[in-house]
Order: structure tokens, then sequence, then C-alpha cells
């Protein structure tokens, strides 16, 4: 009989452990590794720019080689700058993501449970087996549940600084240097094309053909500009957002935070809906 | 934050090389259009322009891949952190190996009070694969 009023201690501590719900960083973790993510679709990059720019050279001199004979060799390095970056973040998202959503309902006592009946050591009624394997498995959730709110809240902390550094310096390569390299490029069709334009050797038609080409191109790059600056965006957003809930010290399973975490998830639906658009 | 100013001061040095590129380019549209350089000249000029721009790209690459020590310190201390979280889920799933385990175990008791010989068999090999996954 003094099992029943231990089995409700039990379960009482159990039901009170068992809310430290990790759905809302399982939700930023996901928003951030889809965000994040959406870097790796685009296919521009440092070594394709160099690729551009040295054909470009090759045929606004009429120069015809059997192959490109491009030097970008030290741009492949570039690349390797970003996705360096790139991936020590994904990685790190990808971790608190699985820390987060870690299914573990299915840890199933009804084995040590039946065995215990069995043993004879102490005698169990069949709702009060029933009971004790059930509240076991509360607390074992709470357990491992509060363990992992703990380490979810201890890295969030720790990786504050260096998520910050590296998504700061991944914005600052992608904004200033890969579309700054974009940047040169349209100078550099401007000269050409605008120099035709100058050069007696050739016809109205020819020199429209080339006005046309050129605006063609210059289409092709306000898209792909849009598209590198939505995810320096993304990027930008989602290292803020980290910051501001690690510094506010929300409770990680408390109303503000999961408000936060809507919030943030619809500012980034939007942005994801904003580079789909420019994909098209 | 050295390295990123060393970074972030090439990087800028380049967009000032721009700026003057498309100057001296503007300079050269304007005279040709007013007749005041002939088309050698003309060409000449757009040749130094480009050589400004090719001078601007590679200080944009060399602003890319200069890893100073800041960038790098970050790296590796997410990189340790990002070992430490997979390290806290596989503790997280040896707890569920560890469960597997006494069940196995539980169900050795109750094969061995019911004699049943074959129970005992299935779960002796049940334990010895999860002892097997979790030395290797």
């Amino acid at each position: 009989m003094q099992l029943i009023p231990k089995i409700a201690g039990i379960f009482i501590i159990g039901l009170s452990l068992s809310c430290t719900s990790l759905i809302p960083v399982q939700d930023l973790s996901k928003e951030a590794l889809e965000g994040i993510g959406q870097l790796k679709e685009i296919e521009y990059n440092f070594h394709a720019a160099c690729l551009e720019e040295c054909t470009f050279a090759k045929v606004s001199q009429y120069k015809i080689e059997r192959e490109e004979n491009c030097a970008c060799d030290l741009y492949l390095k570039a690349d390797e700058q970003v996705n360096n970056l790139y991936f020590v973040l994904m990685d790190y998202w990808e971790g608190l993501y699985q820390l987060s959503s870690m299914e573990i309902n299915h840890y199933n006592l009804n084995r040590p449970a039946n065995a215990l009946a069995a043993s004879k050591l102490i005698e169990f009624k069949e709702d009060q087996l029933l009971a004790f394997q059930k509240l076991s498995e509360i607390s074992l959730i709470a357990v491992t549940g509060q363990y992992r709110k703990n380490r979810v809240k201890e890295y969030m902390k720790e990786a504050d600084p260096y998520q910050q550094i590296i998504s700061e310096k991944l914005v600052f390569v992608l904004n200033e240097n890969l579309l700054g390299l974009m940047g040169i490029q349209k100078e550099a069709w401007y000269s050409f094309y605008k120099g035709k334009s100058f050069d007696p050797a050739l016809n109205a038609i020819d020199k429209a053909s080339g006005a046309k080409e050129y605006y063609q191109l210059l289409a092709d790059h306000r898209t792909r500009t849009d598209q590198i600056m939505v995810l320096i965006e993304v990027v930008e957003f989602i290292a803020e957002e980290h910051h501001k809930l690690v510094s506010s010290d929300l409770k990680l399973n408390s109303a503000n935070f999961k408000a936060e975490i809507g919030r943030i998830s619809a500012d980034l639906r939007t942005l994801h809906y904003t580079y789909e658009q420019l994909k098209k | 934050m050295k390295d990123r100013f060393d970074s972030e001061q090439i990087s800028h040095l380049a967009d000032e090389f721009l700026e003057v590129a498309k100057k001296f380019n503007d300079y050269r549209f304007e005279k040709i259009s007013q007749q005041k350089i002939s088309h050698e000249t003309f060409l000449e000029m757009g040749k130094k322009s480009n050589q400004l721009m090719k001078t601007a790209r590679e200080m944009k690459l060399l602003s890319t891949i200069i890893v100073g020590e800041e960038t790098a310190a970050a790296i590796s201390k997410l990189s340790s952190i990002n070992k430490e979280i997979k390290g806290s889920i596989n503790s997280l799933i040896d707890i569920q190996k560890a469960f597997d385990f006494i069940g196995a175990l539980g169900d050795i008791g109750l094969a061995i009070i019911d004699k049943n010989p074959a129970a005992i068999g299935n779960n002796i090999s049940l334990i010895a694969e999860l002892l097997k996954e979790k030395t290797s």
C-alpha cells in the first residue's frame, strides 16, 4: 500500500519535468537549415565569376583558342573558403536540430517491468505494474528532456560569438567580394558594348545587336544579384536572431520564446518565398 | 579583428579601383563622342581601364582567401562545439541502447522462469548483438 503514494509522488515530479518541450528550438533549427541551405542552390560562385570574365575577355578580343585556358584555380580556393564557413554553420544547426528533435518517446519499459513482476520480489497487481511502467517511462523522458534542454541552452550560449563571426565573414565575402566581382564584370560589359557603339567599322544592325546582348546580360546580372542579396539577408537574419535569443535569456519552453520563434519562422518564410520567386 | 580589417581594407581598395576605372571610361566615352580623341587612343584608354578592373578582381580574390586568426579561431571553436553536440546525441542514443539491454535481460529472466530454452537463446543472441554494437 505504501507503493501508491510513492508512485503518485514520482508521477507529479515526472509531469513537471516532462514540460520541457524543445519544439521551438527544433523549429528554429529547421528554418535556419532551410534558409542557409539555399546558399548551395546558387549556381554562381567565385570560380564561375572567373570563367565568365575570362571567356568574355576572349570573346571581346575575338580570340578563339582550342581550349578555354583560363587561370581560375585560385578562385577555387575562394569557393573553398565560402564552403568552410557554410559547412560549419550548417553542421551547428544540424546538431541543434538533431538534439532538439530526438525521438525519445519510444523507451519501452514493459519488459523490465514484467521481469520485475515475474521475479516475485515485490507483489504487483496488474494496474500497479502498468502504473510503475508508465511512470518510469515518464521520468525517463523528463530526465533526458531536461538534460537535452540544458545542453541545448549551453551550446547556444557557447556557440553564439563564433556563429556571429562566421556569419559576418560569410556575409562580407558574399556581399563585398562575390557581388563585388559581379560589379566589376558589369562595368567590363558596359565598357565593351559602349565602346562598340563608337566603332566606325560596325553598321547600325551590328550596334543594335550588341545593345540587345548588353541589356540581356544586365537583366541576368540583376536576377543573380537579387538572389544572392536575399540569401545574404537570410544569413544575417539567422545570426542576429540566434544572438537575440541567447542574450534575451528567454526560457526555452516559455510562451515568449515560442512567440519569438513563430515570428522568426514567418520572416524566414517570406525571405524564402522571395528567393523562390527570383529563381523563376 | 586584424584579419577582417585587412580583408575589408583590400576589398575596399578594389572598390576604389573600380570607381577610377568607371570614371576613366566615362572620360574616354565623352572625349570620343566630342571627337577630341582618335579611335586608337580611345581603344588604348579602354585597355587601361580593363587593367584597373583586372587589379580590382585580384584584390577581391585576395580579400576572400585571406583566412585570418579571428575567423580561423571561430571556425575551430564552432567545430569543437559541433563535436560536443554530436557526443550528446550519441550519449542519448546510448541511453536507448542501455534500455534495450535491460529489456533483453528482463526477458531472459522471464524465459528462465518459464523454462523456455528457445526464448533464452533468442535473448542471449540479442544481448550479444547489443554488446557488439556498444563495443564496436
